[in-house]
């Protein structure tokens, strides 16, 4: 099992190395972001001297070279545009975006696994039809178009809830979220809504298959001769065997909904990270664009061994395997 | 109580209750701004980014403050008088205190001046700008004279720039500090209270500024970049305020009854130009494709036909929905320097046909133009349009659009032959477009920055003595003839000047900046 976790680690690295290589790159190739961040009226010298202040006339390998020099002395460089340490832009809003992503996978799996359950131990019913259809239209509806319509109508129209931004925040156990006052709770539930409506769908859809695989299985039809009521052979037989790809899938889902709540941030004005990767994208904010891949890439990594941990308690299978490869 | 004393009593009571309401007014509300930008930095000496002045305008006061029309008025000096072309001779208001309770004199326009090169990771351009001060003099503690290089025009206007600092920050003082309020003072009309990052800032009003009192004693800025959800909180009543509305939204807006919209025209006008100095200008053909043998934009006929070919009238009604002006020159009316006798170039096709056809294209020929697709109100929009005017007198336009982080960076690279820019026009006269657009590229003196094609010496020499010119009226007569020469060239091509939008909740009146700032003090409660 250590063996495991240092192999996933390792990848973890080669990938860190990869990402920050492609995006280092990919904006230099774009071009040179002086003149997107100076004011219009600067003289030729002074767009020179800021170009010299930031780095950017020196070669694009010099400039990989010092980045990496001084990555090793965990210093991730300063924003080209409020010359704060990038890092720390990063991680003051972390918080909120990962608030977001938690609130959104909660709303996905209480709402998605019960719909998948019902639709998959029911096959033709209207409900199945009902939760399918509302499924494929919540994996291509697209985001934005489904947040403003959020706005409109719950805000907007009917004035019932904010629209947009983060409520006050509480804190608990030394955590400080908004998820723990009731106007952070108030402005979180549309852009959490929004967030959850994909992996919602994946969740039921995958409940769905599994729950209707099982039920043809012979510890299923077991459990029912022996007698079993109905709703323990669906909530602890069935459950319990089709939890294995939905626990995967949550934790793939997890990393997903942190690095894409760009979208529903932007549409919301939630002071995540998000929001702070359109603002860096457009004015080339090189320092903050490479730090957040590098920030999301950990955590992918992260919950991908996290994963893993989880399957090995599930499945006992795994767990027997991995030990016999360890040993 | 007889009825008539009563009767009598009504005026009484109505003005009561009018006094009333008036009170509950200045005793001030909260006023929530939806907003655009965020600042990069509340060091108001660290970028001149001038998206970031607006906000250091609520925190700060400079000696000279630009008015809606930007011109120069007084702020922190009372008055200013021009002692000799080189001198300059400011009287400091008396009384002023800063936030901190220190009082303001003469020895913090020293103390702001040094700070200003030494800003650590600075950009250097406010310093760039006010660069021709080469000492600064104190007379008395409310006496201060500046004496520049050699005579400088723009020192007044650059002087709008410069936020006084208390001189109690000492020299060690950081942007950070700035930025997590703790240096944050100045004698302006609001307090900085916080800034959470992405978020939202807060100012509490300042009762003691010398400027009046603003109608509202706690100001938010929510920093909502999307222009959708920016128009959608105002709606929902989460905002009392929001700015850069965008144009297509505002018929919608108006129709709604919660809801008031001010505009007025911006200092910000959009501009064509075309690459006259290259052999071959990038992107331009013969109608097959293949190159031509020479570059047609060197021909001033070719440039005056493609100017008569736009019909700018029909761009601000149709494609901008009447939220811009058909521009005549490179600067919005009521603006420094700004010529009278210039119109918005006739709308002739057929002229423009005839000048081709002269030029020896009487078939036309083929360019790309570029331009930026979420930079200006309804860029991409224009530029096609401005595309198919263009094919109907026989040039063949290949519209290439743009987000700016792209555009920008390849513009700096001379890699276009026809683009679309706008300029700010931020000092509220002729002098920047002229100095930056228009003079010719000049190292030492920094004029020409945002000119790589166009080249004319006899409105070099007219810019330099414009600029170097002290007095208002000879000055702004020879700017209104340099822009009568940039129109006879044609070769920077001026469509429209775009509107500042501002929307807010019903019972509120906002004077719009041209400039586009955002100002908390502009808004006033209507008092019914």
């Amino acid at each position: 099992m250590v063996k495991l976790i240092a192999g996933r680690i390792l990848q973890g690295f080669g990938v860190l190395v990869a990402v920050s290589l492609i995006a280092f790159f990919g904006i230099y190739a774009i071009g040179d972001p002086t003149s997107l961040l100076v004011d219009p009226q600067a003289t030729q010298q002074d767009v020179e001297q800021v170009r010299h202040n930031l780095g950017l006339d020196q070669p694009m390998w010099r400039q990989y070279g010092l980045f990496v020099g001084s990555l090793a002395s965990g210093d991730f460089g300063r924003s080209f545009a409020t010359h704060e340490p990038a890092m720390r832009m990063i991680l003051e809003r972390l918080p909120a975006t990962l608030e977001l992503a938690l609130a959104a996978i909660v709303i996905a799996v209480v709402a998605g696994v019960p719909a998948g359950l019902a639709a998959g131990t029911h096959p033709g019913s209207r409900l199945d039809r009902v939760v399918m259809t509302a499924s494929i239209l919540g994996f291509s509806l697209p985001t934005f178009w489904v947040g403003l319509m959020l706005i409109l109508v719950f805000a907007v129209n009917l004035g019932w809830l904010p629209s947009f931004g983060r409520g006050e925040l509480g804190s608990w156990l030394g955590i400080h979220s908004s998820l723990f006052t009731l106007d952070g709770l108030r402005h979180i539930l549309l852009p959490a809504l929004n967030l959850a409506l994909f992996p919602m769908s994946l969740v039921a859809r995958l409940t769905r298959s599994g729950a209707r695989e099982a039920l043809e299985l012979d510890f299923v039809r077991f459990a029912r001769a022996k007698g079993i009521s109905e709703r323990r052979v669906v909530f602890v037989h069935i459950l319990k065997y089709i939890s294995v790809p939905i626990v995967t899938m949550i934790g793939m889902q997890l990393g997903l909904l942190v690095a894409f709540a760009i979208v529903t941030e932007s549409v919301f004005s939630w002071p995540g990270t998000g929001k702070l990767l359109i603002e860096s994208i457009g004015r080339l904010d090189r320092p903050v664009v490479v730090a957040y891949l590098l920030v999301i890439v950990s955590i992918f990594v992260l919950l991908n061994l996290l994963t893993d941990l989880v399957y090995l308690t599930l499945d006992p299978r795994v767990r027997f395997d991995a030990g016999a490869h360890a040993e | 109580m007889s009825a008539d004393t009563w009767l009598r009593s009504i005026p009484r009571w109505a003005l009561a209750a009018m006094a009333l309401a008036w009170l509950a007014v200045a005793q001030g509300q909260p006023l929530t701004i939806g907003t655009m930008v965020e600042p990069k930095s509340m060091d108001p000496q660290l970028t001149a980014l001038s998206s970031d002045l607006s906000y250091y305008r609520h925190v700060f006061d400079s000696l000279v403050t630009p008015d809606d029309r930007l011109r120069p008025r007084p702020g922190l000096a009372e008055s200013w008088t021009v002692v000799s072309d080189t001198v300059y001779e400011f009287k400091l208001r008396r009384g002023v205190r800063f936030h901190d309770g220190s009082t303001f004199d003469a020895k913090d326009v020293v103390y702001t001046l040094e700070r200003l090169p030494k800003v650590p990771n600075g950009d250097g351009l406010t310093a760039g700008k006010l660069k021709p001060i080469a000492r600064v003099e104190v007379i008395d503690p409310y006496t201060v004279r500046l004496h520049t290089s050699k005579p400088d025009s723009g020192i007044l206007r650059a002087l709008g720039q410069l936020f006084i600092l208390p001189k109690g920050l000492g020299p060690n003082v950081t942007s950070d500090d700035f930025s997590s309020g703790k240096a944050a003072i100045g004698t302006g009309p609001f307090r900085f209270v916080s800034w959470k990052r992405s978020d939202n800032m807060q100012l509490v009003r300042n009762d003691a500024w010398w400027g009046g009192k603003p109608d509202f004693d706690k100001v938010t800025f929510r920093f909502i970049p999307n222009a959708a959800s920016r128009v959608a909180a105002l709606q929902a009543g989460d905002v009392d305020m929001i700015d850069f509305v965008p144009p297509l939204d505002v018929p919608r807006l108006s129709r709604d009854p919660k809801i008031s919209i001010f505009k007025a025209s911006a200092a910000r006008v959009i501009y064509l130009e075309l690459d006259t100095l290259r052999d071959v200008a990038p992107g331009v053909t013969d109608l097959t494709g293949k190159p031509l043998d020479r570059n047609p934009f060197k021909d001033i006929r070719v440039r005056r036909a493609i100017s008569h070919a736009i019909d700018r009238k029909l761009i601000v009604s149709r494609v901008l929905e009447g939220m811009g002006e058909p521009a005549t020159q490179l600067m919005p009316q009521g603006f420094g320097g700004y010529n009278d006798a210039l119109k918005v170039p006739a709308f002739d096709p057929a002229l423009s046909r005839k000048l081709l056809a002269e030029a020896g294209y009487p078939q036309g020929f083929a360019m790309t133009l570029a331009c930026t697709n979420d930079r200006y109100v309804n860029d991409s929009g224009f530029c096609q349009a401005i595309g198919q005017m263009l094919a109907r007198v026989g040039i063949k336009v290949a519209v290439d659009a743009m987000p700016a982080n792209v555009y920008f960076p390849k513009y700096n690279k001379a890699s276009f032959g026809a683009y679309i820019l706008g300029w700010g026009n931020s000092s509220g006269d002729a002098s920047s477009v002229l100095t930056s657009v228009v003079h010719s590229p000049n190292k030492a003196t920094g004029r020409g920055s945002w000119n790589h094609n166009y080249r004319n010496t006899t409105l070099d020499a007219l810019i330099d003595a414009a600029l170097g010119t002290v007095d208002d009226t000879r000055r702004e007569a020879l700017y209104a003839k340099a822009m009568e020469r940039v129109m006879e060239d044609a070769a920077i091509i001026p469509l429209h000047a775009q509107l500042v939008i501002v929307a807010t909740r019903k019972g509120l009146n906002y004077t719009p900046a041209a400039d586009e700032a955002t100002l908390a003090q502009n808004v006033r409660a209507r008092k019914n």
